[in-house]
């Protein structure tokens, strides 16, 4: 787990920084998280061991052209953002079921809240 | 109709392990490589992929991922004096296909071998005398040593991602490591992963008897892991499918995820696959080689490829196969001892027995296939074996690597083997048991040697490799007294039941899987009269001719041998860019 530094302390007092500086700051750290993802994941629209993730926050679920999806993600209709990300970035198979991505999900909600600072970045 | 190709200059036959560390070190330079491979590329395939990568009863239990026997197998005799017959299914060895050959269905496990290795004859003669070894055990030196390997031990290391824990580090004894480990100059890349229950309980018992355990280092990643080239690793999930699976987490460093999807966009590197290596040309006045002959298995088309420099780098049995069937290098003899093409071939001795624990959860499911705990008391010439009347030894583990449904059936002696009693010895037992094993050496015999066979012949009309093999007096005896002392670490775990021992016995058993290390064939060392390749793996008779693989191993250790392999396939990379500028005997 991250230890809280004083800046997260200071922003979450709302003692420091605006939304947008708060926002660069994470993005900055969930580029990092993200090599958990880098693996199987592209950042642009290129699919690898799993589907590109340019333009992930607003897409809809199992939308992405020329990847072969589960039959659970294609049957989950979920809009991809904030609070959805970060339910199945918790733990993917609670948040849908029989999806076939090979991860157990991230713990901390911090990383998690970081991490998706970073994807809503890829366009 | 045979095509013939445009020259180049590097030219490999394989595309597995060893040829993708080559190609890197050679396309780093801009050389240019040709890789040809018989099998597909399975990265992004279904193998690769939930949930067909979990079908036990293909990838595993079919070895759907290893070589398919109706187009080429092996035949096995015991002795000179029986008929060899083909082996229909492979089972005690798994020779892959495939970009990423048998690399790419590991469990992962990763050792350095001991630093006496290399120098095996001179130490074990040192030790006991001149005399010590029998005449019939036909063990040697490398003609290198474990300084000239270690910097590519670390480089292969980092490649790779490997997770462990130092157990000595520039000749200082590390806590938690493993003692016996062979001098390392930094920390494994990665660290340890974390023991299973079942590492516990062998920690606890090995310790009350004096030894040191230490984890496995492990091709499995603890966590995200970025290589030295920007390659990457996932994050392994601990599903117990890494041995005879392709991991779909991407976490099990394998060189179809780290080697070969750089390698295809470097400028110099071309990789065929679908090619079926048939032969090399010999120029026998020459002492070279001119190049290869290939069928393109889509077209059914035969090529020959002519090349400055030919690597083989296939498996053990294929290596010494197209030595063979070119006629390059004397074959070994075993009447006489003279030739050495085929010699030196030698398997693993694996043995253990199981423990059983009424109240402890061990679920066998959550593992991978290096999270093993370890002693490494026992292992070749660690302990003394004067009076003992044999040499080597072997690594004792606690060994949970899957809970597969259909594989993973431990159940304690006298169960019935079918029947309402035996399911509910499965219900009772599954996740309360588990396997010490010995991960146990084998030393060449005069004997066991590799030819080929003169009846049988594979679909492209080519003869059978033949092993005239036997498990002989060395290893019936190093396994008996290493499984003994497995079966006091069980006796110290607290446990239920403890089953008998079963120490190997003969004769050779092709049905059971023992380890796919099978090694020699094409042996290194640093007399010519000895060996058929020079310790820079070049061939004595012919010049732009290198070998490289298990098969150059001149006998097999107790430890598994990717590490070795790595290290010797790259420090080979960097002697064929030395000899791309000047062409010579190395």
């Amino acid at each position: 787990m991250r230890p809280l530094n004083l800046l997260h302390v200071l922003m979450v007092l709302g003692l420091v920084g605006t939304a947008d500086r708060a926002r660069a700051q994470d993005a900055a750290h969930g580029a990092k998280v993200f090599a958990n993802c880098a693996p199987c994941h592209a950042t642009n629209a290129d699919n690898g061991a799993g589907p590109g993730l340019g333009g992930l926050v607003g897409r809809k679920s199992g939308s992405v052209a020329g990847f072969r999806y589960s039959r659970a993600m294609k049957a989950a209709n979920i809009v991809w953002d904030d609070k959805s990300l970060d339910s199945y970035l918790a733990a993917p198979q609670d948040a849908v079921p029989g999806n076939t991505m090979p991860f157990s999900g991230i713990v901390d909600a911090g990383e998690r809240r970081d991490l998706i600072a970073y994807l809503e970045t890829l366009k | 109709m045979v095509t013939t190709l445009k020259k180049r200059t590097v030219v490999i036959c394989g595309g597995g392990f060893t040829a993708g560390l080559i190609a890197r070190q050679l396309t780093a330079q801009n050389l240019d490589v040709l890789v040809l491979e018989r099998g597909g590329d399975r990265a992004d395939a279904a193998e690769a992929k939930l949930p067909s990568q979990r079908d036990e009863l293909r990838w595993d239990a079919r070895a759907g991922l290893a070589q398919d026997t109706a187009v080429q197998t092996y035949s096995l005799r015991h002795s000179r004096s029986e008929e060899a017959l083909p082996i229909r299914r492979l089972a005690a060895f798994l020779p892959g296909e495939g970009i990423g050959g048998a690399a790419n269905h590991w469990n992962g496990q990763t050792w350095r071998w001991a630093e006496y290795d290399p120098i095996m004859r001179t130490r074990l003669e040192t030790r006991y005398g001149k005399n010590a070894i029998p005449a019939e055990m036909t063990i040697q030196d490398w003609g290198v040593t474990y300084a000239e390997l270690e910097p590519y031990h670390a480089l292969w290391e980092k490649l790779f991602g490997i997770a462990g824990k130092a157990g000595n580090l520039r000749g200082k004894i590390q806590p938690g490591g493993n003692p016996f480990e062979a001098p390392r100059q930094d920390e494994y890349p990665q660290p340890a992963l974390p023991p299973t229950e079942a590492g516990l309980i062998f920690t606890s018992a090995a310790e009350s008897l004096g030894y040191k355990p230490f984890p496995m280092a492990a091709a499995n990643s603890p966590a995200a892991y970025a290589n030295p080239d920007g390659m990457r690793l996932g994050q392994c999930q601990f599903c117990g499918h890494c041995e005879r699976f392709i991991c779909e987490a991407k976490a099990k460093a394998s060189p179809e995820v780290l080697l070969y999807p750089m390698l295809l966009k470097r400028p110099s590197f071309e990789l065929r696959t679908q090619a079926h290596v048939l032969g090399v040309d010999y120029d026998r006045d020459a002492k070279r080689v001119r190049g290869v002959r290939y069928l393109d298995l889509m077209t059914g088309e035969a090529y020959e490829q002519p090349a400055d420099i030919v690597v083989l780098a296939s498996f053990v049995m294929s290596n010494t196969k197209y030595l063979l069937m070119a006629g390059i290098g004397e074959p070994y003899d075993p009447q006489t001892g003279a030739g050495n093409v085929g010699r030196n071939f030698c398997h693993q001795t694996m043995s253990g027995l199981n423990v059983f624990f009424k109240d402890r959860w061990l679920n066998p499911f959550l593992a991978s296939g290096a999270s093993q705990t370890c002693i490494d008391e026992f292992n070749e010439d660690n302990f003394d074996h004067g009076g003992l009347g044999f040499f080597g030894g072997g690594y004792i583990y606690s060994n949970v690597t899957s809970g597969r449904p259909i594989g993973h059936r431990l159940l304690p002696p006298g169960t019935p083997s079918w029947g309402t009693k035996w399911k509910q010895a499965n219900a009772d037992w599954y996740a309360h048991s588990f396997n010490i094993y010995v991960h146990g050496s084998w030393y060449p015999h005069r004997e066991n040697y590799l030819d080929l066979d003169p009846t049988y012949r594979d679909a492209y009309d080519q003869p059978l490799l033949r092993m005239t093999f036997d498990i002989r007096d060395n290893e019936l005896r190093m396994s008996e007294y290493v499984t003994k002392k497995a079966e006091e670490i069980a006796k110290a775990c607290g446990a239920t039941i403890v089953s008998p021992p079963t120490p190997r016995k003969g004769p050779y058993d092709v049905r059971v899987y023992q380890t796919t290390h099978v090694t020699g064939g094409t042996i290194m060392g640093a007399d010519p009269a000895t060996s058929v390749v020079s310790p820079h793996l070049q061939s004595w008779d012919a010049e732009n001719l290198f070998v490289v693989g298990a098969s150059v191993y001149p006998f097999n250790a107790g430890y598994n041998p990717t590490g070795p392999l790595g290290a010797l396939a790259l420090r080979l990379g960097d002697d064929l860019i030395s000899y791309t500028q000047r062409p010579r005997h190395l």
